[in-house]
Parts: structure tokens; sequence; C-alpha cells
């Protein structure tokens, strides 16, 4: 398989030489040589370099480049850039022809980029010469990822390749193109696809009247079948009608090459004289055009034919001796190393070890030079044999033997590597096939949560939206309720102040003092009640009163009402702190007023002076205890309660009722009444 | 306490006498006034020591505004009787001094001592 590769790039290195293949071409580069030393005009120069350039090619690369590099400098001086283009392209196809890559590829992707301009710069009147070229440019690039071994991006060239060819109308790119994708599908074993492309390189060949490229597709196809499809004889017939058009285009160093094939399909067919014949034939060839490489291809393929056929040893190691010899000035160091190793082989089945371990040894640093490691271990092994059985050299056999392990490792671990690596590679493309699998599974997911999510978050929006104006009109409603009650206690209040200033005004225009009495009495008990609702509605619980407050506040009303600010009775308070609800605060700030009323009437006849005390307090049966007690005349001065039949005492009577209790005269020096509240309601504070 | 010329602002007349007949009774001055026209008129010719304010008044400007022009135009001091208790008035009455509030349903006495207190 690499000898085969091989060959084909060579191949392919021949299709970007069809220019000077065609023509002989030395009498034209010495004419062409002349004419240019009498130019003066630049442009003409140029062409007559470029010409110059592509001639070169074949006898003398180093001038080709040198012509090459003087097209550059004019044409960049005098704008020309199809000139620069096409001396780029040509530059790059001399370096790859001595297999220096990096600057072919520069030189390549120069002409591809000044092809580009040129194309974008439609209407040229050199429009489809620009195309043709670009085409050309393309392909080369594609023959130059197919040496690479980048088939992927070789394929992709040629195609482009084979399209720009099309567009430009002159299909010699698509052509070429066509013959190195042929090698391509050889390489990757479809041998059908190869044959077709082939095929059809042959017929535009045809198409275009190229004899070259005829021949070289007709040489192709007997490849194919020979090597491939093993169909030698049918081979031979292609590599026949290729040997008569190169013979009429006396193209000799390609016929050569043909008759090197023909000699490897009938070794194949084991037609071995005639395979024999072949290859002298190709030798005698290479010879006379003095392409030594080919020689040594000839000479040895003769070598190992004669292997084959058991010729006598004397003339396999002069055929061999002599394809060494011009492998050395060649300067072929592959065809060297493998004339090196057919002497060592020859010479060990004669006896001569010595003779035998000099050319291996010769081989081995050849081979580790060319890092070809299949000749390196065969040259370690048959060294380690020569010291180990014959040369009875234990120590440097088990040299021999090692070099041999680790040269032998590396064609191993070369082998293995490729292994691991398409191990590797397949286990890599799963695993990333896995990945994007699970990345597929975790974004779906994720696209599933996703929509979960804002599913969610809609509703929750819909549901806060709706909550929000649920509160929104329960807090207005709220706030016009309390405003509506405020509202009421406002009124309420007004008109008890009302009240109050009614009773007043009445109490003026009466004469009677009973009346007066009653009067004055009754606007008492409205400012009683007046004042709970002046303190009603301070804090947060509109309901609540604080008694403390509230008891002082009435204490010092009555005492104002009966004008006893003088100071003669004063009213003591003894009062737990207590929030009472106003339903509870109003009966009993009635019955204060009255009991109070009372004491401030009769406790203190004749100016007299005394205490009225006041207690409130929650006792520990946790009922609400009032007592009111006086240190005035006591209770032959008072009207007795029980039996009583005044308003206030029924009043009294009448609210305890309300709030079970009773009231109780206590036994004092004065005058005393308890009241335990069984039916109270306290405020929350 | 001196004798003071009051303005009263009330628009109930019931209260608006009882409270007359009671400063008066106590030696004030009283100057009845129905709306808020009225009272800055009045402030002008009779210059108040006193103004009591209904606070909800039932013309165009209510007590607040009015307790505002008399306080910076004539220099009164203001007591505001409500029967309301709004947060707002309370906060403006305790940012003005000379302004005292007075919560329906109120006593003579209590009236008396809030006046004993604004004219400290």
């Amino acid at each position: 398989m690499q000898t085969t590769k091989t060959i084909h790039a060579v191949l392919v290195a021949l299709v970007a030489l069809i220019p000077c293949l065609l023509v002989a071409q030395t009498p034209a580069i010495d004419s062409l040589t002349k004419v240019l030393s009498r130019l003066t005009d630049l442009e003409k120069k140029i062409e007559v370099l470029g010409e110059l350039q592509k001639l070169s090619f074949n006898s003398d690369l180093e001038k080709s480049k040198a012509y090459g590099y003087q097209v550059v400098s004019l044409s960049k001086l005098t704008g020309n850039n199809l000139a620069l283009a096409t001396a780029y392209k040509d530059l790059g196809v001399s370096h790859i022809m001595v297999s220096n890559f990096d600057s072919s590829w520069q030189y390549y992707s120069l002409a591809k980029l000044e092809y580009e301009k040129l194309v974008q710069r439609s209407g040229s009147k050199d429009q489809s010469k620009i195309l043709e070229g670009y085409a050309g440019t393309v392909s080369n690039m594609g023959n130059w990822y197919y040496y690479q071994s980048n088939m992927d991006s070789a394929t992709s060239c040629l195609q482009r390749a084979i399209e720009l060819s099309e567009a430009s109308g002159i299909l010699k790119a698509k052509a070429n193109s066509l013959g190195t994708l042929s090698f391509i599908f050889m390489d990757q074993l479809r041998y059908d696809h190869a044959l077709e492309m082939q095929l059809e390189a042959l017929k535009t060949f045809e198409k275009l009247g190229n004899q070259d490229g005829i021949a070289r597709s007709y040489q192709s196809l007997g490849q194919i079948n020979c090597d491939f499809l093993d169909k030698c004889d049918l081979a031979l017939g292609y590599y026949r009608k290729s040997l008569n058009l190169k013979k009429g285009l006396g193209n000799e160093r390609s016929m050569a090459y043909v008759f090197r094939l023909m000699g490897d399909a009938h070794q194949k067919l084991m037609a071995l004289d005639s395979a024999a014949f072949y290859f002298e034939s190709a030798m005698q060839l290479a010879e006379k055009t003095g392409d030594k490489r080919l020689l040594a291809d000839g000479l040895s393929a003769l070598a190992m034919l004669w292997g084959d056929q058991g010729k006598p040893y004397l003339q396999r190691i002069e055929i061999v001796e002599r394809l060494a010899r011009v492998a050395k000035e060649a300067e072929y160091d592959q065809a060297l190393c493998s004339a090196y190793l057919s002497l060592g082989e020859i010479y060990m089945e004669q006896g001569d070890y010595v003779k035998s371990k000099t050319n291996y040894e010769l081989a081995v640093p050849l081979a580790t030079q060319l890092k070809n490691y299949s000749f390196l271990s065969v040259a370690q092994f048959q060294l380690y044999t020569l010291y180990n059985e014959h040369l009875k050299d234990p120590g440097r056999a088990l040299g021999a033997l090692q070099a041999y392990l680790v040269s032998h490792d590396s064609v191993f671990n070369a082998e293995k590597f490729q292994a691991v690596e398409d191990v590797s590679t397949k286990y890599e493309t799963e695993k990333k096939e896995a990945t994007i699998a699970q990345q597929e599974l975790v974004l779906q997911q994720q696209r599933t949560r996703f929509w979960f999510i804002m599913g969610i978050l809609g509703l929750s929006l819909a549901g806060g939206a709706m909550l929000f104006r649920l509160t929104r009109i329960l807090r207005q409603r709220n706030q016009e309720k309390e405003f509506l009650i405020k509202e009421i206690h406002h009124r309420v209040k007004n008109n008890l102040q009302v009240l109050s200033s009614l009773l007043y005004l009445q109490s003026k225009h009466i004469k009677d003092d009973a009346a007066l009495d009653a009067v004055r009495e009754g606007q008492n008990r409205v400012e009683a009640m007046g004042l709970i609702h002046q303190k009603l509605y301070m804090g947060d619980n509109l309901a609540a009163v604080e008694m403390r407050d509230y008891l002082h506040n009435l204490g010092d009303t009555l005492l104002d009402a009966f004008r006893l600010d003088d100071n003669r009775i004063k009213i003591t308070y003894h009062l737990e702190p207590l929030h009472l609800d106003v339903d509870t605060a109003i009966p009993l700030g009635l019955i204060i007023n009255e009991l109070v009323t009372n004491a401030l009437k009769y406790a203190f006849p004749d100016g007299r002076e005394g205490v009225v005390e006041i207690s409130l307090w929650k006792n520990d049966a946790g009922k609400l205890c009032l007592k009111v007690a006086d240190n005035g005349v006591g209770r032959h001065g008072a009207p007795e309660l029980k039996n009583s039949t005044s308003f206030g005492t029924s009043l009294v009577q009448l609210l305890s009722k309300k709030l079970k209790g009773a009231p109780q005269v206590l036994d004092t020096d004065g005058y005393a009444t308890l009241i335990e509240f069984e039916n109270f309601k306290e405020a929350r504070k | 306490m001196r004798p003071l010329t009051i303005l009263l602002v009330e628009d109930e007349p019931v209260i608006a006498l009882d409270l007359r007949m009671a400063l008066e009774q106590h030696g004030h001055r009283v100057i009845c006034a129905h709306d808020a026209g009225e009272a800055l008129a009045f402030s002008a010719r009779y210059l108040p020591d006193v103004a009591i304010l209904n606070f909800l008044m039932q013309h165009n400007m209510d007590g607040m505004e009015l307790a505002q022009l008399l306080r910076t135009r004539f220099l009164v001091r203001v007591l505001m009787v409500t029967g309301s208790r709004w947060e707002d008035m309370e906060a403006s009455a305790q940012f003005y001094a000379g302004t005292e509030v007075l919560y329906k349903p109120f006593t003579r006495r209590q009236l008396k001592e809030c006046l004993e207190d604004i004219v400290k």
C-alpha cells in the first residue's frame, strides 16, 4: 500500500508538469533564452520568462524557480497580476516536486489570493484564462492535501477545481482533478468510484484532445485494474494504449514508467521473462533520459525478479550493486537502503556473513534516517541472526536484538498507535455523540423545566395580580369603612356637644331649683358619656377607653359642675391600669357619675370638707370591682339605695344589672358603695 | 386669666352660642364669625388674641387653611375644636406654636384649661 501510494504521488506530481512534458523542451528553452536577451518591453519579458519557468520544470528546477522569481518581481512592478498569479502557481509546483511542502503551500496560497482578486474584478478579457489558472491552483492545492493524506480537504479542493474549470470552459484542471480524485478513491479502496473517475477524466481529456492526459488516464486505468482488481490482462491493454500515445508524443521518461508498470503486471501474471523484458526496457529508457531514480526503480524491480527467478548470486549481486551505485548518484536513499538489504540477504544465503553483516550495517543508519522501521527491523533482525548464529558474537547479538526489538516495537507501535488512534477516534466520536445526546437530553429537560417554570410563573403572576387587585379592593373597602365609622363618630361627638350645649342653654332659663338640678344632672350625664367618646379612637383599637385618664377627667368635670374646685372636697383615685371596651366604659362611667354626684351632693353638707375615693380594680375572682367611698356624713344623710325611688339610684341599679353586678353599701364611717361586675369587656390594647 | 378677645368660628349655632356664653362668663370678649371670609375680615378689624376654629367647616376653606392664614397674617393663636381625630391635623397643630386641639365633646373646664395653655 505504501508503495502504491508513492507511485500515486509521483503520478499526481507529474500531472502538474503537463506543459513541459509535451514537447522537447531544450531547443525551445534555448531559443526563448535568446529572445529574452533581446527584449526590452517588460510585459513581453514577463511572458517569455513565464514560458521559460514552465519549460524548465523538467530539465532544471532551480532555473525554473529563478525564472519564476523574476516573473514575480517584474509583474509586481508592472501590476500584471495574472502573470504574478501564474508565477506563484508554478513556483508552488516547483517546490512540491522536491517535496518542499511548506513553501509549495505558501506559493499556492499566494496564487489563490491573486486569482481571487482577479476573479472579483470581473469583465477582464482574460476571464477564462484567470478562471483556468484559478482552477489549476485549486486543483494543485487538492493534490497538496492528497500528499498530506488529508483526503477530506483534498476532495473538497478538487471538487471546487472541477467547478471552476467547468466555469472557465477550459477543462484541463477538471480532468486533472478527476485523476487525483480517482487516486483518492483508490486509497479508500473504493475501486468502482476510482474507475468511474478515471473514465470520466479520460473522457474529458479525449474531449480536450489532450493526448498526454489520455495516456495518463489509460496508465491509471491499468494500475487500478492490475494493482487492485487483479485484472492484469486488462491492465496490460490499457498500458499498451498509454504506451503508444506516449511513444507518439516522444515522452520517453513517461514511457519508461509505463514499461515498469507493464513489468509489474507480467510479474503478477507469473510471466517472469516478459516482466524482465519490460523492466529492462524501462531501465534502458531511464538511462537514455538520464532519469536515475527511474533507473533505480527499474533495477530494484529487476533485482527482485531475479531473486524470484533464482538467478546466480553473482548476477544478482552485480545488479544490486549497480542499483546501489545509481541510487547513490541519484541520492535516492530509499532505493539505496533496499539495495543494501538485498546485498545482505544474498551474501547471507551465500554464507559470506561478513559481507552480509557489512551491508546490513550500512542499511541501519539509512533506514533510521528514512524512518523506515520495516527496513530497520529487517536489518537489525538479520544482524542479530548473523552475530548469534554465524559470527558467534553473543554481545553484539544481544545489542542487535535489543535494537531490533526497539525498531520492531516502533513498527508494531506505529501499527498499534494507528489502531489505538482508530479505536480512540471511534471512542471519541462515540463519546462525543453520547455527550451530544446527553446534552440534547439535558437541553430538552431544561427546556421542559423552563416552560414549566414559565407556566408556574405566569400562573403566579396572574394569581398575584388577582390577589393584588383583591387586596386593593379590600383595603379600599376597609378604608371606606373606617372613614364611615370616623364620620359617624364625628357626628356623634358633635351631637353630644350640641346636646350638652342645649342642656346648658336651657338651664339658663329655668327658675325652679328641682328642674334646674335635673337639667344639670342630665348635662353631667351627657358629659360623662361625652368624655368617653372624646377619649375613643386615640389608638389602634377604636373602641378602647383608658379608664384612669377618663375617670380623672370625669372627677374634675363633676367638681367643676358643682363648683367645688376650691379644694373643699377632694377626689382621690385608686385605679388599676385598665382599658375597657366602650360597651363597658359607658355604663360604668354613668354609674360612677351617679355615685360621685351623690357623694358631692349629699355627703358634705354645710361646707364640710372631705374626700371622695374612686377605686377600680380586678379582683382574684376576675371580677371588675368598683368602690366609690366618701368620709362624709354617712348613711343618715344619704338616700337609701335599695328602696330609693330617686332617678340616680335607679340608674345605678339598672346599669349594674347590665354589667351583672349588685351594688352593696359598705359599713364605713362615711358612705361607700361596692359593685362587683361579672359582665365586663376589656379592650385589646 | 386676663380677658381675651376671642374670635369664634363655629358653624354649629347651638355650640357657638353655648361657647360664647361660657367664654363671656369668664370675662372674655367674643366675636363670632360664620365662615372663613368673615373670620379674616373680623381678624383684621378686631385683632383677636385667640381664634377658636371648628376644624371641619362647611364652606370653601377648611379650618387648617384658615388657621394658617390667621397665624401668619394676624399672629393669632389658634384653638382647633373638632369631633374628628385626624392624624395629620394633630401633626400640623403640633408643628405650629400657639396651636392647640380640643376634641369634641369637651367640657367647659377643658375649654378653660386649653385657653389657659394657649395664652401662657
